[in-house]
């Protein structure tokens, strides 16, 4: 066991370092923040963006436009987020709580204007073997709704509606307030 | 044999000192890589890059972990951002110069034109320009005037000193649409 072994276990510890912290290291440090600053939004409700919250978190999304979104907490029973969007371009995407998008719709391949979108949490094969009786109510049917499948229990659901006139935020605005994000009722 | 006892601690430390290596080295490169790897340029258009966030290359990882580390959410598949940070002569994007792009955007149902810091922070509402505001030429292309002082027809506001980027976000690309996008020339540093 000389140079060339020694070599090789530090070239290995390298490699397993680089790619642990590649492929854990931002899920987790996400989900950390996102959890410290998730106080600015309140769980299963309305929240409105403002402008500094936006660029902080969805640095993509410029311009005049209102950000409404949806901090959904699953470990509870499905979320149920509904909007009452203008007759422009709007977009909606879905998050798990480690940042990976799972789910997008917009104006175009919904159209309405009125959208209601189920999350729910997916379970996995084992936690479905495992928990067989649990969580097994007919959830009751309501009107027609997107459902999303999460991987994971926290995620975050943001409507984004760009303005095409800076005349528009208020009405806009005003109507998107009357949206909800609220635990799906049981039967 | 007592001489190999003597060296235990001699060679546990070497040995525990080059897996310490080993770990900072892949953290190190891991870290490095998290800002650089999912970069990828736009063939065609020199000068001009993206992240690659589509979940068919193995860069994918890099490109969302580099949002991820921030606490910052990726753009969503709806989106593509291209960006640049230098002219087309290869110069740096300053904040003491007259910037002008000029050209065609592919086809988006919305987009939306800014000058952003180094860490991609718009400085003010007037840094951005979007589908909705400007004004378009005849054949339907784009001529942006980007200075700290007032230009006429369409302008935006760098930051005020240093380097900046420029960043072209499309909203619903027309599939298959050919991707050719404006060219940014800079005077009177």
């Amino acid at each position: 066991m000389g140079i060339p072994f020694w070599s090789l276990t530090g070239l290995l510890t390298a490699i397993a370092a680089h790619l642990a912290y590649v492929l854990l290291a931002p899920g987790f440090l996400f989900s950390t923040q996102s959890k410290l600053t998730a106080a600015a939004e309140a769980t299963n409700a309305i929240n409105i963006l403002t402008d500094e919250r936006r660029n902080e978190l969805l640095p993509t999304l410029r311009g005049d436009g209102i950000a409404v979104m949806c901090n959904a907490d699953l470990s509870k029973g499905d979320v149920r987020f509904e909007v009452e969007l203008p007759e422009t371009y709007w977009s909606l995407a879905v998050f798990s709580r480690s940042g990976k998008q799972v789910y997008q719709l917009n104006d175009a391949q919904a159209e309405t204007t009125n959208v209601a979108v189920e999350l729910r949490y997916a379970k996995s094969i084992i936690e479905r073997v495992l928990g067989a009786s649990e969580d097994d109510e007919e959830l009751v049917i309501q009107d027609a709704a997107w459902t999303v499948d999460l991987p994971e229990r926290q995620a975050f659901a943001v409507f984004w509606v760009p303005l095409t006139d800076p005349l528009l935020r208020e009405p806009t605005l005003a109507t998107l307030k009357k949206g909800k994000c609220s635990l799906k009722q049981r039967a | 044999m007592l001489k190999l006892f003597k060296r235990i601690p001699q060679i546990i430390g070497v040995r525990f000192g080059i897996i310490i290596v080993g770990a900072l080295l892949g953290f190190a490169s891991a870290t490095y890589a998290l800002s650089r790897a999912g970069l990828a340029d736009v063939q065609g258009q020199a000068g001009w890059q993206e992240w690659n966030l589509s979940a068919e290359t193995s860069l994918q990882p890099y490109s969302l972990g580099r949002f991820l580390v921030d606490g910052q959410l990726p753009p969503s598949n709806a989106q593509h951002e291209y960006f640049r940070a230098t002219d087309k002569d290869g110069n740096a994007l300053r904040g003491e110069c007259q910037a002008r792009l000029k050209g065609k955007l592919p086809p988006a149902r919305w987009w939306t034109i800014a000058a952003v810091t180094r860490s991609g922070q718009a400085v003010s509402p007037q840094s951005v320009i979007t589908a909705a505001q400007m004004v378009l030429e005849g054949d339907g292309s784009v001529d942006l005037n980007i200075s700290n002082s007032p230009s006429p027809g369409n302008w935006i506001v760098p930051p005020t000193s240093g380097g900046y980027s420029l960043v072209v976000t499309l909203n619903e690309m027309s599939q298959g649409a050919a991707i050719e996008l404006p060219v940014i020339t800079q005077d009177g540093c």
